[in-house]
């Protein structure tokens, strides 16, 4: 009140409006003009902000310049990449019953596998088991055949058969072998959560062997692969989420000198690796190393369904359905040589 | 009023569009600052909260007199490097009205070496009076330690008997002199098996109306926990050991003296037993075994009505490599068979098992459902009943979890490491990386869940349960006649806790007291009572003292909500006569006597 009263009466009198400007109707309409323009730049631009990918350089460990195919493990890749003869169960050349013959390797892993498909089991887990006995050192024919035993469960079969091979041969291939075959057996444990201990057990055993391996392999990729799965695998507070890390960083690296071989293994190292940082919570490292990998892949289904997975699903895959437990690993190696996936 | 529209000035022109960009910006801003969803969980925050069942549980452990802790077990030094762990287990509690004046008295367990056992009388005014040693049975552990007791009257004399089950030194078994003593008859009765169990029922598997006893054991019987011979006396695996102690089925042979006929009936599991419980699981009107094994799978024993069980474990339940530590029966449907929960260990990021909630499909086998119904991840679980604790009809389930409450370290990742590195002789304890002063799954908080929906809710804070201790016997009584079961609970190594219940709505509800008579045991052990009100069906059996390390008030009670009389209840007792009622009172306990109504 009392500073109301000190003020001159004239001032609370509203004085009248003063004429609109006069402005040409053109340059109304051109500010207006301008004014969207501004609004949609604005509108744009804060949508590039809001859902432009952004992929950051990955970390990777440095590898030797003079890496070759032998250092990957992958010297024979040639012979892995062999066709398969057509018509094996028809060809004259295969022997009536299995042979372990070099010349007739191929044939009689391609025969095992026709024969598989059309029902008869035994005869064909026979003929592939000849062909592997033909050169143990083939990892193309070991695969086939530890996968068929692996497909019909016959998971004791395989570890004995690929335990006495390493025992025997000792070369590095047949130790993977025996890896991998430990890994198929955690699918003879009853399903998580029941299973366990039984699961890490046969884990830890694969693990044991891939350590040997890669000690003096350490550019072996598919033990590298093979291992960082395998400790991907574990409940997250066993604290083998950073050797699974340093192994996939790995794998991922590898991916370069392995593309001239195949591209086949790409998507999958981005995506183990990603998994990792899922695994952990960090729902952004994930997405970012699959960005990554989608760049070099951009076909990659498998990449794009784990960037579709929303952000808060990401987090906590302690028992999800990417790397949880029961999630088994697929040991298939036959993605470090196959083209045209 | 007129409304005129004047043109728009540069100056109002640009104004507007800062507003807009302004506002774009916060959007974006929003937008990206909401990743984490923390904007809907805000908004998920101030949504009207759900609605549940309410209780109010209240601890009067103090008040009503019962103010007693726990002492542990200390065994053979030889084993001091897991000593937390083998001292784990002894914390027991078990009702009965041990003097017939009417109201439910309370056993309390100790097991260190000479700490005293309690017998809580009930005065009938809210408290309790510990009258052990007047009643003989306080000094339990000169010897070995005290891990279970059961009630159950062996005699059918009217009077409830205690059995004691210890490790390491003989069990006892005590009868009730009906004047509020009790002479210890071990030695004449033949009940005194040693060895090292951790559970007893009362049941009359033979059906000649005469309790028997079944006793589950932990560690074999020659391993002396205090005077060790050899410390391979662990499990040999952590999924499938089967290298426990034998389990004790004493048949009373009707003159006050048992004969131990597990081994020739084949119940002489030897899986590392921690509760055994019985019902008729498969509506035969016989009572079936279900074992709670740790380390390894659990056990179904059916009982074939001649004296005889058949191992159907194969049959009825999946592969179970858990870790069995409690098993409850109740039937949660109303459909006359039998569900069973059973506790297992939860700890996030090690091993997360969950508990079972095994739903009877009434064709000899079960499903587990407690995923489900969101029953399974509790924590390291123990005692666990079933309970309608506002006799709402619905039944809750309360789980007392924790194992070791100790330092802030953990000893899950050295125990996860043993478990899983092959060729660890884990049967040797010698073996076993020191636990020293880290927990084991400790400071976990009991959970109670309560229906909602399809679903169950966990509570337990919001009811009023703010303690960690580490829970093992829960033992479901009404201590003072009005309908609603209080909670006792016993914990390891730590104070014993009584919650009074305290709903925030009460219901109307029946009590029912049975007496068998005839070829049934005068306990009613067993007898199936299934009561129609309204459009909905409950069925309850006579408990033989299910429950991890505890034993709840025997009688039934029946929660009716808002419904005002009962159409009809059905009491089949265990001789197989069958008896209907209808018409009785609501909210209060009837007595009913087999061939009396």
């Amino acid at each position: 009140m009392k500073l109301l009263s000190k003020r001159p009466a004239q001032e609370l009198v509203t004085p009248p409006d003063p004429p609109a400007p006069r402005r040409p109707r053109r340059r109304r309409r051109a500010l207006l003009i301008i004014a969207s323009i501004l609004v949609l730049l604005l509108l744009a631009g804060g949508g590039y902000l809001l859902f432009r990918p952004r992929v950051q350089p990955l970390a990777l460990p440095a590898l030797p310049a003079s890496l070759n195919n032998a250092d990957l493990g992958l010297d024979a890749w040639r012979a892995y990449q062999q066709p398969l003869p057509a018509n094996p169960l028809a060809n004259a050349q295969l022997p009536g019953t299995p042979q372990v013959n070099p010349t007739l390797a191929l044939l009689e892993d391609a025969a095992g596998q026709a024969l598989i498909r059309q029902g008869e089991l035994e005869k064909g887990l026979s003929y592939l088991q000849a062909a592997s006995q033909s050169d143990q050192l083939n990892l193309r024919y070991s695969n086939d055949y530890r996968l068929a035993l692996r497909d019909h469960r016959r998971f004791t079969e395989e570890l004995t058969y690929f335990t006495r091979v390493a025992n025997q041969d000792k070369s590095v291939n047949a130790l993977i072998t025996q890896a991998l075959a430990y890994v198929d057996q955690m699918r003879s444990c009853p399903l998580p959560p029941d299973g366990l201990v039984c699961q890490a057990q046969d884990s830890w055993n694969s693990i044991n062997i891939l350590n040997q391996v890669l000690t003096t392999h350490p550019y072996n990729v598919i033990a590298r692969f093979a291992r960082g799965l395998n400790h991907l695998y574990w409940p997250s507070l066993m604290g083998h989420l950073p050797q699974a890390q340093t192994d996939l960083q790995y794998s991922v690296a590898l991916t370069r000198p392995l593309s001239a071989i195949t591209q086949g293994f790409t998507a999958d190292a981005y995506i183990a690796l990603g998994d990792v940082f899922a695994k952990d919570g960090k729902a952004d490292q994930a997405r970012n190393v699959w960005l990554n990998g989608l760049q070099l892949v951009p076909a990659s289904t498998l990449l794009q369904a784990r960037l579709n997975i929303a952000q808060d699903q990401l987090v906590n895959q302690e028992n999800g359905p990417l790397r949880g437990l029961g999630v088994y690993v697929d040991t298939d190696i036959a993605i470090f040589w196959k083209t045209g996936r | 009023m007129e409304q005129t529209s004047k043109p728009t000035s540069r100056r109002q022109m640009l104004k507007y569009t800062v507003q807009a960009s302004l506002g774009l910006a916060a959007v974006a801003v929003v937008g990206l600052v909401n990743r984490g969803n923390w904007f809907n969980k805000l908004l998920g925050a101030s949504q009207p909260k759900v609605s549940y069942p309410s209780f109010r549980l209240r601890e009067i452990s103090r008040q009503a007199g019962m103010a007693v802790t726990h002492q542990k077990v200390l065994l053979d030094p030889q084993i001091d490097n897991i000593m937390p762990w083998m001292c784990s287990v002894g914390a027991a509690v078990s009702a009965a009205d041990y003097n017939n004046d009417g109201l439910i008295d309370i056993f309390v367990s100790s097991s260190g070496k000479n700490s005293p056992c309690h017998l809580f009388r009930n005065n009938g005014d809210g408290t309790f009076t510990d009258v052990a040693v007047e009643a003989g049975i306080a000094d339990l552990n000169r010897d070995g330690g005290v891990m279970d007791a059961v009630w159950g009257d062996y005699d059918n004399d009217g009077w409830p008997d205690l059995y004691i089950v210890k490790w390491s030194a003989h069990n006892h078994l005590f009868h009730n002199n009906h004047d509020g003593t009790f002479t210890d008859v071990t030695e004449v009765s033949g009940t005194g098996y040693t060895g090292n169990g951790n559970g007893a029922i009362w049941f009359d598997y033979n059906e000649d109306g005469l309790l028997d006893l079944y006793i589950g054991n932990y560690f074999r019987p020659e391993n002396d926990l205090w005077h060790l011979k050899t410390t391979r006396i662990m499990h040999n695996d952590f999924e499938n050991a089967r290298n426990g102690g034998p389990n004790v089925l004493y048949r009373n042979n009707g003159d006050g003296t048992f004969t131990n006929v597990a081994p020739q009936l084949g119940v002489d599991d030897t899986g590392w037993t921690l509760d055994v419980s019985a019902c008729d699981l498969f509506h035969t009107g016989h009572m079936d075994l279900y074992l709670a094994n740790d380390f390894g799978q659990d056990k179904i024993y059916k009982n074939n009505g001649d004296g005889t069980f058949t191992d159907v474990t194969a049959h009825a339940l999946p592969i179970d490599t858990r870790k069995g530590m409690n098993a409850d029966i109740a039937d949660l449907d109303g459909d006359g068979y039998p569900d069973i929960y059973v506790s297992n260990i939860t700890r996030s990021g090690y091993l997360v098992e969950g508990n079972f909630l095994w739903r009877n499909n009434k064709d000899g086998t079960f499903t587990d459902t407690a995923p489900d119904l969101g029953v399974d991840r509790a924590g390291w679980s123990w005692g666990a009943k079933f309970v309608d604790l506002d006799n709402d009809g619905e039944m809750e389930i309360l789980v007392l979890n924790g194992f070791v409450s100790a330092g802030t370290g953990d000893y899950w990742f050295e125990l996860g490491t043993m478990a899983t590195t092959p060729g660890l002789v884990i049967e040797d304890a010698r073996s076993w990386p020191p636990v020293g002063n880290k927990s084991i799954s400790g400071h976990e908080r009991p959970s109670l869940f309560v229906k909602q929906g399809n679903r169950y809710i966990e509570i337990a804070e919001a009811a009023g349960i703010l303690e960690a201790h580490d829970g093992r016997g829960l033992c479901i009584a009404d201590y003072d006649n009005d309908g609603l079961p209080e909670l006792f609970i016993a914990n390891q190594g730590q104070p014993f806790r009584l919650y009074k219940n305290i709903p925030q709505t009460r219901h109307q509800w029946i009590g029912l007291h049975l007496i068998g008579a005839g070829r049934s045991n005068r306990d009613a052990i067993g007898t199936r009572v299934t009561l129609s009100a309204g459009n909905r069906r409950q069925v309850k059996w006579v408990d033989p003292g299910n429950g991890f390390a505890s034993q709840s008030d025997r009688r039934l009670v029946f929660g009716l909500g808002k419904l005002t009389q009962i159409d009809n209840l059905e009491i089949r007792w265990p001789d197989g006569r069958i008896e209907q009622l209808n018409g009785l009172a609501l909210n209060q306990y009837h007595t009913l006597k087999e061939g009396a109504l």
